[in-house]
């Protein structure tokens, strides 16, 4: 295994008086991710929670880096507050430097004009997807995604599961949960945790059903920037359709393997 | 604190308490000549009051979700504790300037009456920057203390609030002169002019609980998520 990023050794999870889960023994390496399974109510969502250091554990041992990346499952921001603003100052406070949010949310399949809208006006999705772009562009070492592949459309689930295999090629580790079948489905998962009856069980996982061949598109953004998005063939042609809509000039569309 | 400031600008919700503020420290100045140590009294109890409603009010601001994301972020609940000192702290410094300020500069542009009975010396000012510091930190610490993760919804923050701040009145009797923010402007009532043993004691008191109510919020939210 590769250098240890999280490590929790028979932990256990209380939410209000009652412990929902016990023993639970986890050690994450660099590129790892693990899924999260369980009925509602198992536990996945206060696991995740105490991983990423919003809960104490109740018992046991955690080591966890100081810094990570948590999503939650519903995303909410400021009503007024503009998604644009929320990215900077979250950039701020992991004291990293800027990014060109704009061509970040393009990437994403996110309209920029998006980041500058109060989020009271933007759909769950939207919410969801900005939430996620922050998380894989904060360069954590760990990424806690709470029902990253819900609510988001096909292209949000490619993109997703695009920038989790970046961010473990980078050497993050990623804990997920997920109800679809898409975590198990796109993502190379090093295990899949069982959550039930208050314990945890360690299972293999599956091998991913891989989404077919991905293309690369190049393409310049009304202002001159480049985007560059991997998408599954089976989707490039909605992806060039909403590039040419935003005013985007094509640069080329070629297969990954050849980029 | 520009990520504080940002949820309060976009949140605009502590507009009514900055409102409130305002009105009071305009209704008191409104007449003059004021005597220097009864008013600064006045307005330190003024600064606990308003310095929770701000803070809780800004607390509230942030939705949790986006509370949540941004402990992750900075790296745990132990980092944000500290984040929220820092709001209570700035807090406190920004209402005393502007309620110690505000009646300087009066003094500057209105002669007639004056806006205090005798001139503001170096004593009167360093006992209500004392005063109103202490006592603003008290009521920042208790609204950290009520404000989410804590207690999550705002009715029962605000009654907790109120109820923490009635306490302090209730216990002021029995302690004396360590009675907290009740004390300090017993102290400032009496005796302004300078700064000496009962009005450090009573400022001590109140920081005393500032920390006291700051520990058992980081201890609380642990816990509470």
């Amino acid at each position: 295994m590769a250098t240890a990023v999280l490590e929790a050794g028979d932990v256990a999870v209380r939410r209000g008086r009652r412990t929902i889960l016990s023993h639970v023994d986890l050690a994450l390496g660099g590129g790892e991710a693990v899924h999260l399974v369980g009925p509602n109510g198992s536990g996945k969502t206060s696991l995740l929670r105490v991983l990423a250091g919003l809960n104490v554990p109740a018992a046991g041992t955690l080591r966890r880096p100081a810094s990570c990346a948590y999503v939650p499952e519903k995303v909410v921001l400021s009503a007024a507050m503009r998604p644009g603003e929320w990215l900077r100052a979250m950039r701020g406070l992991r004291r990293l430097d800027r990014v060109d949010w704009s061509c970040a949310a393009l990437e994403s399949g996110l309209e920029p004009e998006v980041l500058d809208r109060p989020s009271a006006t933007l759909s769950q999705g939207m919410l969801q997807r900005i939430a996620l772009l922050e998380a894989v562009h904060a360069g954590a070492v760990l990424l806690l995604l709470d029902e990253p592949f819900t609510g988001l459309d096909v292209a949000g689930r490619e993109w997703l599961a695009t920038q989790l295999r970046r961010r473990a090629d980078a050497g993050a580790a990623v804990v997920l949960t997920d109800h679809s079948a898409d975590a198990a489905a796109l993502v190379d998962l090093a295990c899949v945790l069982q959550l039930a009856g208050g314990r945890c069980e360690r299972l293999a996982a599956a091998s991913p059903a891989r989404p077919g061949p991905l293309l690369v598109v190049r393409a310049l953004d009304p202002a001159g920037r480049a985007i560059e998005r991997e998408v599954a063939r089976a989707e490039v042609d909605d992806v060039l359709r909403d590039l040419l809509a935003a005013g985007c000039h094509i640069g080329e569309v070629r297969p990954v393997d050849d980029a | 604190m520009r990520y504080l400031l940002l949820i309060a600008g976009r949140s605009r919700a502590p507009l009514p308490a900055v409102a409130a503020g305002l009105f009071a420290l305009l209704g008191i100045y409104a007449y003059r000549p004021n005597e220097i140590g009864e008013t600064w009294a006045l307005t330190a109890l003024l600064c606990a009051v308003l310095a929770a409603w701000l803070i809780g009010a800004l607390m509230d601001g942030e939705p949790r979700p986006q509370a949540d994301m941004t402990v992750a972020a900075l790296g745990g609940r132990g980092r944000r504790d500290r984040l929220d000192w820092m709001l209570v702290a700035a807090v406190a410094a920004g209402l005393t300037v502007v309620f110690l300020g505000f009646p300087l500069a009066l003094t500057l542009v209105l002669s007639d009456p004056p806006v205090f009975g005798h001139p503001v010396g170096a004593g009167d000012l360093a006992c209500g920057v004392l005063a109103h510091l202490s006592c603003a930190a008290l009521g920042g610490a208790v609204a950290v203390l009520f404000a989410p993760p804590r207690v999550r919804r705002r009715a029962t923050a605000i009654a907790a609030v109120l109820a923490a701040l009635l306490v302090c009145v209730a216990i002021s009797g029995p302690l004396g002169g360590a009675g907290g923010p009740i004390a300090v402007a017993e102290v400032m009532y009496d005796e302004a002019g300078a700064v000496d043993g009962a009005l450090l004691l009573a400022c001590a008191s109140c920081l005393a609980a500032t920390a006291a109510a700051l520990s058992a919020a980081a201890w609380w939210g642990r816990r509470s998520g």
